[in-house]
């Protein structure tokens, strides 16, 4: 019996001056980060501190936010004229000021059911329709009804905005006038607008929570 | 004078308890990191939906989502359009976690893939179906059944691994569901053609 007591105490030494090691080994792994001011801990963005990181209709309005040109975020054009040219859209400088950016439009159909774009920029010789997913699928005929819908205004352009690519399933026969754009490239458009300006502190914010949790 | 404590020694049989004692504070501020490390995890989870969409392209199933925004059981998986209930798509195979439970220590603390029965009308009758048809499918990948998920298992990082790899978890998730795909759809399409006719 008194041999089992040593060898379980033997044991309990040894695993004991092993967790020493790791001990010391995870302090000195800590040093550095703590050292250079990176030892954070809490919700990486304020968005996500709200709880709003994965919510569609809060992100698009986000977007809607930066892309109107008198926007309190103090970028004017440059995030609309960066997705205009992702897009391939022709614009004219005066338009992009006189832009409209409109959330959550609805119209009706023939059949009097109504439709919802989630987001809409128009100008004179230009509009852009948004169908924004974040974690959903589409709806029956969804783009396929909105291009009917919104196909007749000035040059339509339509934008299928994901995360990561995705092919359009409901589209129909104007599966080729979808243009799939990502959220990670919305945040980089966005991010290369900041450059050499001083933007509204939640730009920073919006642009970040898409770079961390919608990332290509 | 301060009397001599009588406080137990330094024996070895208790070297758990004084190396805790004498390393609490780092040791609580690092078992306190679980919640970030928890948080870190379910940004990788979620980021494997693209990879999902794939899967799906390559299977020509749909993908179906739940709980992605409200975020107690997030999940989303694979369909097909004609398991659908009417106009409810009530059965999927999916990747899902309970956000709150990762990494906590006890049950779910690691996302699990599997079968999904959603309630809907006739869900009892589809319950009975699906639970019977995918027996074999529960013995082949080893999984289990609890009510809403006729089939499911854990995906989780090996019981030697020291670190949790979370690509290595992410590659595990999306095998585990093309797997579980491969195994199950042919049942479930069975199974509910039986009902459905």
């Amino acid at each position: 019996m008194q041999d089992v007591r040593t060898t379980q105490r033997a044991a309990a030494g040894q695993v004991a001056a092993g967790w020493r090691t790791s001990l010391e080994a995870m302090r000195g792994e800590r040093a550095h980060p703590v050292e250079a001011g990176r030892w954070l801990g809490g919700p990486r963005t304020l968005l996500y501190a709200l709880g709003v990181q994965q919510l569609e209709l809060k992100l698009t309005a986000g977007l809607a936010w930066l892309l109107r040109p008198d926007g309190h975020h103090r970028l004017g054009s440059r995030v609309l004229a960066g997705m205009l040219t992702e897009l391939g859209v022709p614009y004219e400088g005066d338009e992009l000021s006189d832009a409209v950016v409109v959330v959550e439009e609805t119209r009706l159909d023939d059949a009097e059911r109504e439709m919802r774009a989630d987001l809409v920029v128009y100008a004179r010789s230009w509009t852009v329709v948004v169908e924004a997913k974040v974690h959903a699928g589409e709806q029956h005929e969804q783009l396929e009804r909105l291009h009917s819908l919104w196909g007749d205004d000035p040059g339509p352009f339509f934008v299928f905005l994901t995360r990561g690519r995705r092919t359009p399933l409901s589209a129909g026969p104007g599966a080729g006038d979808w243009h799939n754009v990502t959220w990670g490239r919305i945040a980089a458009i966005a991010r290369e607008a900041t450059h050499g300006r001083q933007p509204a502190p939640g730009v920073c914010d919006f642009i970040e929570t898409v770079e961390v949790f919608h990332h290509d | 004078m301060t009397e001599p404590l009588n406080r137990p020694g330094r024996d070895d049989a208790d070297a758990k308890a004084w190396f805790y004692l004498d390393h609490r504070r780092d040791i609580e501020e690092w078992a306190n990191l679980r919640g970030e490390g928890a948080a870190l995890l379910e940004r990788y989870l979620y980021g494997l939906e693209p990879a999902v969409q794939a899967l799906a392209d390559d299977l020509g199933a749909d993908v179906e989502y739940g709980d992605t925004e409200a975020g107690e059981n997030p999940r989303f998986g694979l369909y097909k359009p004609r398991w659908a209930h009417g106009d409810v798509v009530d059965v999927v195979v999916m990747i899902e976690w309970e956000a709150k439970k990762l990494l906590r220590g006890t049950y779910n603390q690691w996302p699990w893939v599997g079968v999904r029965l959603n309630g809907s009308p006739g869900a009892k009758e589809r319950w009975d179906a699906l639970a019977a048809a995918l027996a074999p499918a529960r013995k082949a990948l080893k999984a289990e059944m609890h009510d809403p998920w006729p089939i499911w298992r854990y995906v989780e990082p090996a019981a030697t691994a020291e670190r949790v790899d979370v690509d290595a978890l992410g590659q595990g998730l999306l095998a585990g569901l093309r797997q579980t795909w491969h195994v199950t759809a042919p049942a479930i399409d069975t199974a509910l053609g039986s009902i459905d006719g």
